[in-house]
């Protein structure tokens, strides 16, 4: 996909100097070495935390000390006991419920603001950008007072003469209580990141879909979304990693049982017990939590590439 | 991590699989009498309703399902609770559910305080950390147990169970100091008269000293000969015993203990080391739990800066600017960052003379060296905490001598459920003896009747047997922390400063002034 | 001629695209607004009322001894002795006390913003450089780079908080005989400080590599081709065409990760704890634990309020580059 093309590498045989002649000779393979270096560093900082976790993981309960590079002793039965002791899959699966509908909801109504903020011009565009980026400025806590309210029914919203006092819903334990404030929550990210993406796209694309009859939003669907596949896959991803890891909502919307749609998170606390934890279960549980976002970022990741590879560029 | 509230006493939910091959092996299941006890409350088993008395009457039988906030251990073992209960006398028309909760005690107070201001009505029953029950009933979120509990269950409360944890149920004295800006508690605090009950204990929590026996012995002491198990020693003696313990053997820690900057150093373990001082953060035992703003804010006192300084020599050992003669250093460095969790982990794997914890800590210490191949239960032993200044010495009433912090949990009633009589006929259930009994020997949890903590009437519970005379001791001994509804601004301001004393980062006299300061501009902030 | 079955999937279709079509009619104006109804319905009742809401709540007092959230109106008091400092016994550390700049929470958080925003952005583009590259197991080197954002922030600072807690980590030994921290470097701020950096760093580069190789991604690949054969260098093929067509997507991550790195907690509470390293919503949430409702609405806004200077100096700056079209 890129220009450059990658050579094999060179051994890395051969003393100092002679390697040196041969990097001023020839800079690519300089830059080849570099690369690999560059890239096993950032391979080697990124994972080391999460290998620890694994050796954490690995521990025997009662061996928990001194944890080093290598676990004292070998105990991958964490890995199931940690699902007899907590119905730990229905955690995982209200987590990836509630991420994949907020993703879909956000991603569905961030690109038609992105196409809006990003393509149009009216008035308003500047102070609603700003209004929506004030959003992102509060810490949780602002927000969860106020809706917890509203979710537990205790807010009236209308009062109309013949119908009644309308009252906010009571989705305590529901999803519902999480899909929605969270479409809120994540939609500014999301809408400057499509705003950016979407802007980019050159008129004329979207003009030769108009001129063979697409309507503007059709050309929204059939030309601009893909085209930005990079910008709108990387948004549902950060979508649903951070709905999916959510605790501080859901904390309040839920009881905390798996039964009432309580999240991941809330699973992995739950195997701490008053003073101790289980730290070896919560290990595991972190690891079998990530695989869900694992199988989603390589998943987004396809779609990247062939949404650049498919060239819908008529030009 | 660092900052899981403190309190409570609970077997530790790991230990739940051990803890039944345990019970098993010892037969104890249903084979603990307690002879001797007959009282008058609590229904003969299968003579239908608890006799409930005046008050609450029958509600015509009628029942109704009341729903418990437990935490996993118990729900896990939801029908043998729920046959406990009936068995205890409860009527079966009432129909028992459970919610399992966190086991973490901030996060169910959250919890709790957002379902009650959003007026749920279920969970019927709470279960609430005795630590922060007070602010609950000041703020009118409770249902008055005294105008509902039978006279049976009033008069065994009074005279079978330990008075501290009681005390951490009951309504305060004049719950608003001066300077209330709230019109509708400005004239005294809601929850009614003072003294009336709201809660009641249904586990309770007293730290003592756990440490290694044959360790102690190969040094050359003896403590069953001069019952370290009942009679406590002063810190001194016990900073010599461990030093010398721990230079005599072979393990990495003396005395460990949880002294990092969070809630439990200034709600338990500070608090015990202070009190065993003879000193106190807002003066005696009467201005505990208030009237905030009007009671005197007492850390800047010698008792105080003594207690400090000990512990600054037992950490640091005399080289220690502020070191007091006499005292050894026995900790490691590693107090000032630990939590219970990573303090305990040494000793149960051996590798600790002694520790100050729950007593948790007494059942999974035992459980783990009886799992280990060389040591045996019988190499644990328990101690109350050490004490440097007497009761008589001191200066406030009721403190000095001995102390434990207090932990533990009670039940309340949801004011807002539909079943309210129903609630406290399940409360009163829990009170009966055969359900102590059941909730002793098979969910693992010390109770606050002091009659389970004789041996005699309880027999053979492994494997708190040897230790339940110093569990007793300490709960005769118990102090509460100050809890009002200001004590979570106050622990926080106590635990950081006292971390930093002893830490080495700030002098006791200074740093207490300053607290001291802190303190009273919070009491004054209602 | 159509038959009757076309017309019958013809009128279906056409009732489907029927809003599509009606929007055709409406001007740019009207058409922009229409597109923003989901987004202006969602944001106005679950983030700006609750806002308001809580900004009503930051006028009226505490109110600690009564089952409401929040007592009586008081105005601007809150934020007045908030300010003045005439709170800082409840805030737990001085919002800005010049006698102790560094425990307090606002110098702590910008600082913490200042090296943390650098480190990631540095490191995440030169992440985002290397993912742009094809090479064999790309596609697993792009997961393994991009899994630090998937861990939970519990479980970040869980990992921290153990490697470096005595006795069960090896973390406080190597670094202590290294020299680098101190006996106790989770109740020692500026110990603390630096792993909380550390985590950051090593969890949110993954945030801004994923933004950046998004806009890498979209960089038409033949402008290389017709760089290379004009013949320019690497660098300045990365100067003057990577650079460029990047750095929107580029400000858009810098934006927000500022935004929230200003709001750090999680992480915080997580490792050492609010009081060893003081930030500004670790005190919007000990106030809000404590039951000071109308004190944690109003160092929430306050909060706000400053985090929205630091934003206007991006936006300030990069106003016309943000917004295309």
């Amino acid at each position: 996909m890129a220009s450059q093309t990658v050579e094999e590498g060179e051994s890395d045989d051969g003393p100092i100097a002679q390697r040196a002649q041969e990097a001023i000779r020839n800079p690519g393979d300089a830059y080849q070495f570099l690369f690999y270096v560059v890239t096993a560093f950032f391979l080697v900082t990124t994972l080391f935390p999460f290998y620890w976790l694994l050796v954490l993981a690995l521990t025997p309960g009662d061996r928990m000390t001194d944890i080093g590079l290598l676990p004292n002793g070998f105990n991958p039965a964490s890995f199931v006991e940690m699902f007899q002791r907590l119905p730990f899959h229905v955690y995982m699966f209200n987590s990836i419920v509630i991420a994949l509908t907020t993703t879909v909801i956000v991603l569905l109504v961030a690109s038609f603001a992105g196409y809006a903020f990003g393509r149009l011009q009216f008035r308003g565009k500047t102070a609603l950008l700003l209004v929506l980026l004030a959003i992102s400025y509060f810490p949780p806590a602002a927000f969860i007072i106020p809706l917890f309210q509203f979710f537990t029914g205790n807010v009236e919203i209308l009062t109309l003469p013949a119908v009644g006092t309308i009252e906010s819903p009571n989705w305590f334990n529901t999803p519902g209580a999480m899909v929605t404030p969270f479409s809120a929550l994540f939609l500014p990210l999301s809408i400057f990141i499509l705003t950016t993406f979407y802007s980019q796209i050159p008129d004329g694309l979207e003009d030769a879909a108009r001129v063979e009859g697409a309507t503007r939003i059709g050309a929204l669907f059939r030309v601009i979304i893909p085209l930005s596949a990079p910008g709108v896959a990387t948004a549902g991803v950060l979508t649903f990693i951070g709905v999916y890891n959510e605790f501080f909502i859901s904390f309040l919307m839920t009881d905390g049982q798996a039964q009432n749609w309580a999240p991941i998170v809330w699973g992995v606390v739950n195997y701490q017990g008053q003073y101790q934890a289980f730290y070896n279960l919560m290990a595991a549980a972190s690891i079998v939590g990530v695989l869900p976002v694992v199988i989603l970022v390589v998943m987004a990741q396809e779609r990247i590439v062939s949404g650049l590879t498919a060239g819908a560029l008529k030009e | 991590m660092s900052q899981n509230s403190s309190s409570g006493a609970d077997s530790g939910p790991g230990a739940s699989s051990s803890r039944r091959r345990f019970v098993k092996a010892v037969g104890v299941a249903g084979a603990v009498g307690l002879a001797g006890c007959q009282d008058g409350s609590g229904p003969a088993a299968g003579t239908g309703t608890g006799e409930t008395g005046d008050g609450t009457g029958g509600d015509g039988g009628g029942g109704g399902t009341v729903e418990m906030a437990m935490p996993s251990n118990v729900t896990d073992r939801a029908e043998d609770t729920r046959q406990a209960l009936y068995d205890a006398g409860l009527s079966e028309d009432v129909e028992v559910t459970f919610l399992s909760t966190s086991e973490i005690s901030g996060d169910v107070e959250a919890q709790y305080r957002s379902w009650l201001n959003a007026g749920r009505e279920t969970p019927d029953v709470f279960r609430m950390d005795s630590g922060w029950t007070i602010p609950f009933i000041v703020r009118d979120q409770l249902v008055n147990l005294s105008e509902h509990l039978s006279d049976e269950a009033t008069s065994m409360l009074d005279e079978h169970y330990f008075e501290a944890p009681l005390e951490s149920a009951r309504a305060p004295a004049q719950a608003v100091g001066g300077g209330a800006t709230d019109t509708d508690t400005a004239s005294g605090g809601g929850g009614g008269p003072r003294g009336e009950l709201y809660g009641v204990p249904w586990q309770v929590g007293f730290p003592t000293i756990q440490y290694r026996k044959d360790l102690v012995t190969d040094a050359g002491f003896d403590p069953e000969g001069e019952n370290w198990a009942t009679e406590p020693m002063t810190w001194q003696r016990f900073s010599e015993v461990i030093s010398e313990t721990h230079g005599n053997a072979d393990v990495q820690y003396g005395f460990n203990w949880q002294g990092t900057d969070y809630v439990g150093l200034a709600c338990c373990t500070f608090n015990e080391f202070m009190s065993t001082w003879g000193g106190a953060y807002f003066g005696g035992r009467d201005t505990l739990f208030g009237p905030v703003g009007d009671r005197p804010v007492t850390v800047n006192e010698e008792p105080v800066h003594q207690a400090l300084a000990m512990v600054r020599t037992l950490i640091h050992g005399s080289d220690d600017e502020y070191a007091l003669d006499g005292y050894q250093q026995i900790s490691p460095n590693a107090v000032l960052e630990w939590t219970e969790g990573p303090s305990l982990s040494p000793f149960t794997n051996g590798n600790a003379v002694a520790l100050r914890y729950w007593p948790s800590g007494i059942f999974e210490a035992a459980t783990a060296f009886e799992e280990s191949g060389d040591l045996s239960p019988d190499d644990l032993g328990t101690m109350p905490i050490p004490y440097a200044v007497t009761e008589d010495e001191s200066e406030y009433e009721g403190i000095g001598g001995t102390a434990s912090a207090l932990g533990g949990w009670h039940l309340t009633v949801n004011p807002n459920s539909q079943n309210v009589d129903a609630a406290v006929q399940v409360i009163e259930a829990t009170m009966q003896q055969s359900f102590r009994t059941f909730q002793f020997s098979e969910l693992g949890y010390l109770t606050g009747d002091q009659r389970l903590f004789d041996p005699e009437n309880v027999g053979d519970v492994d494997p708190w047997g040897p230790h339940l005379e110093t569990l007793r001791v300490a709960g005769e001994n118990a102090i509460p922390r100050p809890v009002t509804v200001v004590w979570p601004d106050q622990s926080s301001q106590i635990a950081s400063r006292v971390n930093a004393v002893l830490a080495q980062q700030q002098a006791p006299e200074e740093a207490m002034s300053a607290l001291a300061q802190s303190l009273e501009e919070i009491e004054q902030s209602v | 001629m159509a038959t009757s079955d076309e017309h019958g999937r013809g009128r279906v279709r056409s009732a489907a695209v029927a809003p599509a079509n009606w929007t055709e009619r409406l001007s740019e104006q009207g058409f922009a607004y229409v597109l923003l109804v989901p987004t202006l319905l969602l944001v106005s009742t679950m983030a700006l009322w609750p806002l308001v809401s809580t900004f009503e709540m930051s006028l009226r007092a505490d109110a600690l001894f009564s089952a409401e959230y929040v007592g009586e109106f008081v105005a601007f008091e809150n934020y007045a002795e908030l300010l003045t400092g005439q709170r800082n016994a409840i805030l737990g550390s001085p919002f800005l006390d010049f006698s102790q700049p560094f425990q307090s929470a606002l110098t702590v958080t910008l600082i913490y913003v200042a090296i943390a925003v650098t480190l990631e952005t540095v490191i995440g583009f030169g992440q985002a450089l290397v993912l742009d590259q094809s090479f064999r197991g790309r596609r697993w080197v792009r997961v393994a780079i991009l899994i630090p954002w998937a861990v939970p922030i519990a479980i970040q600072g869980l990992i921290f908080w153990l490697f470096f807690q005595p006795g069960i980590g090896v973390g406080t030994d190597v670094m202590q005989s290294l020299g680098v921290f101190s006996a106790n470097p989770l109740i020692n701020t500026t110990d603390t400080l630096i792993i909380v950096i550390v985590a950051d760093v090593w969890k949110t580069s993954a945030f801004m590599a994923l933004l950046i190789l998004a806009g890498l991604q979209s960089v038409d690949r033949s402008l290389y081709d017709v760089a290379k054969v004009a013949g320019a260098s690497k660098s300045q093929q990365f100067r003057y065409i990577t650079f460029p067509l990047v750095l929107p997507a580029l400000l858009v991550a810098l934006l927000f990760r500022t935004i929230q790195s200003m709001r750090v907690y999680g992480i915080i509470e997580t490792t050492g704890g609010c009081s060893t390293l003081p930030s500004l919503t670790c005190m919007v949430v000990s106030t809000f634990r404590s039951g000071r409702y109308a004190t944690s609405a109003a160092v929430a806004f306050i909060t706000a309020g400053i985090v929205a200077l630091v934003a206007l100096v991006y936006i300030v700056k990069f106003a016309d580059l943000e917004v295309g079209a």
